[in-house]
């Protein structure tokens, strides 16, 4: 009995059990029903209302709840409102939310979006229409906790399908006022980075911005509020070690001003300053300034496209340029076209300068310790080429060059060297270039009609041969392998023919300006009579013209010592001449040059008289 | 009229005499010096050689005399000392031969001390010295005989300059 009452009340306990169940189950199933119907038609007319508001079109296949809190799309697509190109799409959208007493809308508190995929071109242009209206709606959502993950993204940087995607990953966490994200982007050369912020009205904070991949690391912190941005930190960029950054950023209106920009690379301050007026940067002045160089740029917007100016002084040299037109062809090679460029540059105090015209520049920049350049302009009536590799994997950067002039006219050179000055000719050759400790350049060159007139060493020459034609030397054809290394200059091979001389020999000079130099010149009959001494040569010689004159220099640039070498000329007019009239032409030349006015005069001696010592 | 003439004879004798009197003066200290230089007595010489480049800068012997002070004080090793008399006496006489045997002086001391920028200078002050042309001859030379009595030969070529004392080559600066 008691058996049979307690099973009775067991097994009724149980049917309660079961009914409240089945009730609870059919509520659930009732609820679930009713939300799954309810829901694709409220976020149907939601996303209509933030397409309509923030013109865009936002379409999806299916969207369900799953229990207790989420929502899931799939297949949504956000495009233009036109409704052609596709923004944004993913595969998945799931929606975790909750409700607050105090507001009558659910609180959106996590995103996953999986296989996200965004057309870049379209999506920078749709926030450069609606970005402002898109993030003053973002402030409107109320504060709380807040996540968003996109594990597999991926964006199109030249829109959908036209080339490669790269990958990325976001991971955002947004708790009150404070931003923490991580994530990476990138496939092979992929980037890691990290932020760490807070968000107030007037801008946010960054407590740490980081981004590393296998070579270089970028640590930056700063803020942004209102319309100045703040910066510093340090950057490790392929072996160079950028320190101490300093910037601020001032952004108005039709402005963006770059108040400062300071950092140091390897040991060298680089400082920086401009100003963009109007945001499609119609015009915009930098100051570079690199140790003792400085680079002045001026941009200016044209129908043409963007144009560039400016000057760069680098160690005395001064260069200006006009019109420069610079495109970056896959991020690893730089054109630069320059209409016109005028060096102008000190050496030992004198003023040179060098005017290129067309100026084709050709930088290529894929290995990150070497660039490549190669340039060719125009000189006046001719051209000049180069190849030029800069290594830059340790500094002083190390430069080795090579490259060839055709057919300019040494006019055009007077302004650089002033002995030049009367001088025409057309000059051609060709030149390799390299840095180490100095400056080494080497080439061979040639000028064909040349025309020399008024240079010192022409006057030189003149008055101490005392053959006056030669200040004026015409139809001559020039050349020779020259050598500069540092601030010494060669001239070997050198070999000057015109119709009244032949001359071969070197000409040396140090950066002192002391010359060495032996010459040998054969001069013809007319031009051996213009001088006293040449014709008394040609009266004691027979055929005197047919043979070299074998000279050195030596001494001072502007004041050269001279010698007449032994040679069979100078042989021959030994034998013909008496010992005091070679003393007396010896005492006459003494006379010609500007004597010392030391108190006590000096005794020559013949070159077969050796010196005594006492 | 007569007073006037004895006036100025007297005046005129007067600005001849004081002179004169120097120059006398100048000649016995500086036999005194060279006779001390003689015997060895080369403090006692020097003293008097810078007595009278003190006293009678403008007599005959100032030149020499300036010249012995740099001479001493390289003899007596002290080449410091030396390097700055032979540079006071090449800019108190740089157009004076004896300005470019001070220079060769200078050039050696610079080498001995192992200085290779002063001895680029005075290379470069040494080729900048003279313009020569040389048509039959390839040299010029030049005696000097010091207040020390050390003969100095100067030999100057077309791109060197060589210095014998006492017969031995001193120095030679090449350019």
């Amino acid at each position: 009995m008691l058996t049979g009452n307690y099973l009775q009340r067991f097994l009724f306990r149980w049917k309660y059990a079961i009914v409240i169940i089945l009730i609870i189950a059919a509520m659930l199933t009732a609820f679930s029903f009713q939300i799954n119907r309810w829901i694709p038609e409220y976020a149907l007319s939601f996303s209509n209302l933030i397409a309509q508001e923030f013109q865009t079109k936002i379409t999806f296949r299916t969207v369900r709840y799953r229990f207790p809190n989420h929502l899931i799309f799939k297949n949504v697509k956000v495009l233009e409102a036109n409704g052609k190109n596709t923004m944004l799409q993913a595969s998945r959208v799931t929606l975790g939310f909750y409700f607050s007493w105090f507001s009558s809308m659910p609180i959106f508190n996590e995103t996953l979006i999986n296989d996200m995929v965004i057309d870049l071109p379209i999506f920078k242009n749709y926030l450069t229409l609606h970005g402002k209206k898109t993030c003053a709606w973002a402030k409107t959502f109320p504060r709380g906790k807040m996540r968003l993950l996109i594990p597999n993204g991926q964006f199109y940087p030249k829109g959908c399908c036209k080339a490669k995607s790269i990958p990325f990953e976001i991971d955002l966490s947004l708790d009150q006022n404070h931003l923490n994200t991580h994530g990476s982007w990138g496939d092979q050369d992929r980037f890691n980075y990290e932020l760490y912020g807070d968000i107030h009205d007037s801008g946010f904070d960054v407590s740490k911005l980081t981004l590393e991949d296998g070579r270089s690391s970028m640590n930056l912190w700063g803020s942004w509020h209102n319309n100045d941005i703040y910066w510093k930190g340090f950057i490790f960029y392929n072996k160079f070690y950028i320190l101490d950054i300093d910037g601020h950023l001032k952004i108005q209106k039709n402005d963006i001003s770059l108040k400062q920009m300071s950092f140091s690379i390897d040991g060298n301050a680089v400082t920086a300053r401009g100003d963009c007026l109007k945001l499609n940067l119609s015009e915009c002045d930098a100051d570079i300034a690199l140790n003792n160089s400085k680079l002045h740029l001026h941009a200016q917007n044209s129908p043409q496209g963007p144009l560039l100016k400016g000057s760069l002084d680098l160690q005395g040299a001064h260069i200006d340029f006009k019109n420069l037109k610079a495109l970056i062809i896959n991020g690893n090679s730089l054109k630069l076209k320059i209409k016109q460029t005028q060096s102008t540059f000190s050496i030992h105090g004198n003023e040179h300068m060098i005017s290129l015209e067309s100026l084709l520049v050709s930088i290529n920049f894929s290995n990150p310790d070497q660039k490549d350049i190669a340039l060719s302009a125009k000189m006046r009536t001719g051209d000049v080429d180069g190849h030029v590799i800069l290594n830059t994997s340790s500094l002083p950067w190390q430069i080795k060059g090579q490259g060839k002039f055709k057919d300019i006219d040494m006019y055009f050179l007077s302004s650089n060297f002033s002995s030049f000055k009367q001088c025409h000719g057309l000059l051609s050759g060709n030149f390799k270039l390299q840095t180490s400790k100095n400056i080494e350049l080497t080439g061979n060159l040639t000028l064909h009609h040349g025309d020399f007139k008024g240079s010192d060493f022409q006057a030189w020459m003149a008055k101490t041969l005392q053959m006056p034609t030669l200040n004026h030397i015409s139809s001559a054809d020039l050349s020779g392998h020259f050598k500069i290394n540092g601030s010494s200059k060669m001239l070997d091979n050198l070999r000057l023919e015109t119709d009244n001389l032949d001359l071969n020999g070197f000409f040396h000079l140090d950066a002192d300006d002391l010359v060495s130099s032996k010459l040998s010149i054969r001069f013809s009959k007319k031009l051996l009579g213009e001088s006293p001494t040449g014709r008394d040569i040609i009266g004691l010689v027979h055929g005197a013209w047919t043979l070299p004159f074998e000279f050195s220099l030596s001494g001072n640039l502007y004041r050269m010592n001279f010698q007449w070498n032994n040679s069979p000329l100078k042989n021959k007019v030994r034998q013909h001449m008496f010992s005091f009239i070679q003393k007396m032409i010896d005492q006459h030349m003494d006379d010609y040059t500007t004597p010392t006015s030391g108190e006590t005069s000096y005794k020559v001696t013949a070159p077969n008289e050796s010196v005594s010592p006492g | 009229m007569k007073l006037y003439v004895i006036i100025l004879s007297l005046v005129l004798q007067g600005y001849f005499w004081a002179p004169c009197v120097q120059a006398s003066e100048a000649d016995l200290e500086w036999k005194e010096a060279v006779g001390l230089a003689k015997q060895g007595e080369y403090d006692f010489a020097f003293m008097n050689f810078k007595m009278i480049a003190d006293e009678y800068p403008a007599s005959h012997y100032g030149l020499k005399a300036d010249f012995a002070q740099g001479e001493y004080y390289f003899l007596q090793n002290n080449l410091q000392m030396a390097s700055i008399a032979f540079k006071d006496f090449y800019s108190k006489y740089p157009q004076h031969e004896e300005a470019l045997i001070a220079l060769a002086y200078l050039f050696e001391i610079a080498q001995i001390q192992n200085h290779p920028n002063e001895m680029k200078e005075y290379r470069n002050k040494a080729a900048n010295f003279h313009q020569l042309v040389f048509i039959f001859n390839d040299n010029k030379s030049f005696k000097f005989l010091s207040g020390f009595q050390r003969k100095h030969k100067l030999v100057c070529y077309i791109n060197k300059v060589e210095l014998y004392v006492n017969g031995k080559l001193f120095t030679e600066v090449p350019f």
